[in-house]
């Protein structure tokens, strides 16, 4: 007799399950948002070429949609001291085409987490725990080098497909020391990790969906099948 | 950037790699490669714009897997010195580096002593950080004391708390819980660069993405759906709507609902202009749109679905399903109903109970269920949709002889 719950917030909430004992807060704010937080906070620069890469959508105001999570961050440590521990759940916006893998709308879960010693060894053994928690512990994994301006080092986490090859699974890396700087602390005595998981992403691997936009179609034969 | 293997065979006299390996090696220390065997497809990152010149991605390759090049593959000077030592390196990176893989960086070109380094000129390399990672690529992720954060209590997440007791109160009262677009022909924030033409405004309200949500469930004669989303008109604001459809009563949901959030809710029948717009096939469609932030939801216990195993996702055809609502009479254990429905029916997707009702005299309870069938590779045709009713109506006499 209950109504269902749409699978994007059942894994957020399986997500929180994991991270939740290990003292993260989790932080809401505006889809709108501006240059400085989806881009200047996060060490890309006006002419930076990785601003060309995110698609944003822009208002005729100059705002932005959020093209990721991260741009939350800027406001989120505003109002905060480390050490902080915070996860960000929410929708994002990129102007590309969409089809089964891609949609301009769709769902992202980031954490930020900074204090005087967490290190890569941490997100790398963090990320492994969730995803243990999400699929067991059956699935075998990588950790490879990338390229993120606001993390350094950043790295990508692959997760082997049945079929053979790789599948990317997030987006990670440690703080960059710029960014650290535009929140007013010294990177000299502060570090810490950050992390972008995309919930189709998750849909995908964990439970076997092979369309990222029944998520927004509001078929009932999906969202009904969760819950 | 396309390179051929002939390429690197030249530059690297001792390749024993096949491509496939060479793409994969490549790969994890920072250069997404593909390869179809003759040619690797090298995606450079704007850090690494040096290595649109093979030599120089040869001579990283070399560096981090320690391999033989041509003499004279490149020449540099160097950058300014970076302070930094080993210890500051595996504090960020909880390694415990030895004095070989610090001095491993001169493979990369770096002039190295313990208390700095100089990169080669033609690396963005300029922070501890950086060298951190030059560090990393060198020793790989296998080196590290892979450690999950230690626990700590639990902190309040008042807005997330906010809006799932929401959640749960609207799914308590049997409302479905859809996503829309955020898209909409008519708005008050105009995008400068929409999607579509037909879409260039952010939604100023939630009532469009639920009646396209009922449009796409034609099937359901009565259907429940909420959204929990932004709106903009032309300030952003979290707003919660509901929608009906085929129901008779709204004031009693009304009521349930006014009590379930704290506040008083009203649904209005939507525009029949509305619906046909949407291409809305249900009867007697009500909607209502309230702020998140007025709401007192009224505390319910978390879902049973929170604590369970994420599902595994049934594919769903692309054919119109056939839906059946049956009720059985004098039953009361839904779930073993719902175990035999399923076995039983190879071609149902979906079995939920949607209704009960317990006879005020003789207590015998009667349970209503809704079943979802399809057909993935064609609509059903009316032998089959015969045959399934009639085993149905068997099903539904050995559940019950009162059915």
């Amino acid at each position: 007799m209950n109504g269902h719950l749409h699978p994007i917030t059942i894994v957020t909430e399986k997500i929180y399950e994991y991270f939740q004992p290990l003292g993260f807060e989790i932080v809401t704010g505006p889809e709108i948002v501006t240059t400085e937080e989806n881009f200047d906070s996060l060490n890309i620069a006006p002419n930076h070429p990785a601003r060309a890469e995110f698609d944003t959508f822009y208002l005729e105001d100059g705002k932005t949609l959020r093209a990721h999570m991260t741009a939350l961050y800027h406001s989120a440590m505003k109002d905060r001291q480390p050490p902080v521990r915070l996860l960000f759940p929410g929708r994002c916006f990129r102007n590309e085409s969409t089809d089964a893998t891609h949609n301009m709308i769709f769902h992202q879960m980031d954490g930020l987490v900074i204090d005087t010693e967490t290190n890569l060894a941490n997100l790398i053994g963090s990320l492994q725990g969730l995803l243990e928690h999400l699929v067991g512990d059956s699935l075998d994994f990588r950790v490879r080098s990338s390229y993120f301006p606001f993390t350094e080092p950043s790295i990508e986490l692959d997760i082997k497909r049945a079929q053979g090859g790789w599948l990317e699974m997030l987006g990670a890396g440690m703080v960059n020391p710029n960014v650290i700087r535009y929140y007013g602390l010294d990177p000299n005595i502060y570090q810490g990790f950050a992390f972008g998981l995309g919930l189709e992403r998750v849909l995908n691997v964990a439970a076997g969906v092979d369309d990222v936009r029944y998520n927004l179609a509001g078929d009932y034969r999906y969202i009904g099948q969760f819950s | 950037m396309k390179y051929t293997y002939q390429d690197f065979q030249r530059l690297l006299p001792n390749l024993g790699w096949p491509a496939e390996e060479l793409a994969d090696k490549l790969t994890v220390i920072g250069f997404e490669t593909e390869t179809d065997g003759t040619t690797l497809n090298v995606a450079l990152t704007s850090n690494r714009k040096d290595c649109a010149d093979i030599h120089f991605l040869v001579f990283d390759l070399a560096g981090i897997y320690n391999l033989k090049t041509v003499a004279d593959l490149i020449t540099y000077s160097h950058g300014p010195a970076i302070a930094v030592t080993p210890p500051e390196v595996n504090k960020l990176l909880g390694s415990e580096i030895t004095k070989e893989d610090w001095h491993a960086l001169e493979r990369l070109g770096f002039l190295v002593s313990y208390e700095q380094v100089s990169p080669p000129d033609f690396r963005d390399v300029a922070t501890k950080n950086d060298v951190a990672e030059e560090i990393i690529r060198l020793i790989g992720f296998n080196r590290l004391q892979i450690k999950e954060l230690t626990a700590k209590p639990a902190v309040a997440s008042p807005n997330y708390e906010l809006v799932n007791r929401v959640r749960f109160a609207l799914t308590s009262l049997g409302i479905t819980e859809t996503l829309t677009s955020s898209f909409s022909p008519v708005g008050e924030r105009r995008l400068k660069n929409p999607f579509t033409a037909d879409e260039p405004y952010l939604r100023p309200n939630l009532e469009r993405g639920l009646l396209q949500t009922l449009a796409r469930n034609p099937y359901l004669k009565r259907a429940m759906f909420f959204e929990i989303g932004s709106t903009f008109s032309p300030e952003e604001e979290v707003k919660i709507g509901v929608i009906t459809a085929g129901y008779k009563n709204n004031e009693a949901l009304e009521a349930e609902l006014s009590q379930a959030l704290g506040m008083v809710i009203r649904l209005v029948e939507v525009d029949q202009k509305n619906l046909a717009e949407a291409d809305v096939k249900q009867p007697r469609v009500y909607f209502g749109e309230f702020p998140l932030s007025l709401t007192k939801p009224v505390s319910t216990e978390e879902p049973a679905v929170f604590k369970q195993p994420l599902k595994q996702y049934q594919k769903i055809s692309k054919f119109p399903p056939l839906v059946r609502d049956v009720t059985v009479n004098g039953a009361d254990e839904p779930a073993t109903l719902i175990s035999q429905l399923y076995q039983s029916f190879p071609e149902l997707l979906l079995a939920e109970q949607t209704d009960s009702f317990t006879h005020p005299e003789t207590k015998k309870v009667a349970l209503t269920f809704r079943l979802i069938f399809q057909n993935m590779s064609t609509s059903f045709s009316q032998a089959e949709i015969t045959t399934i009713d009639q085993k149905l109506a068997k099903w539904l006499s050995s559940a019950t002889p009162n059915s």
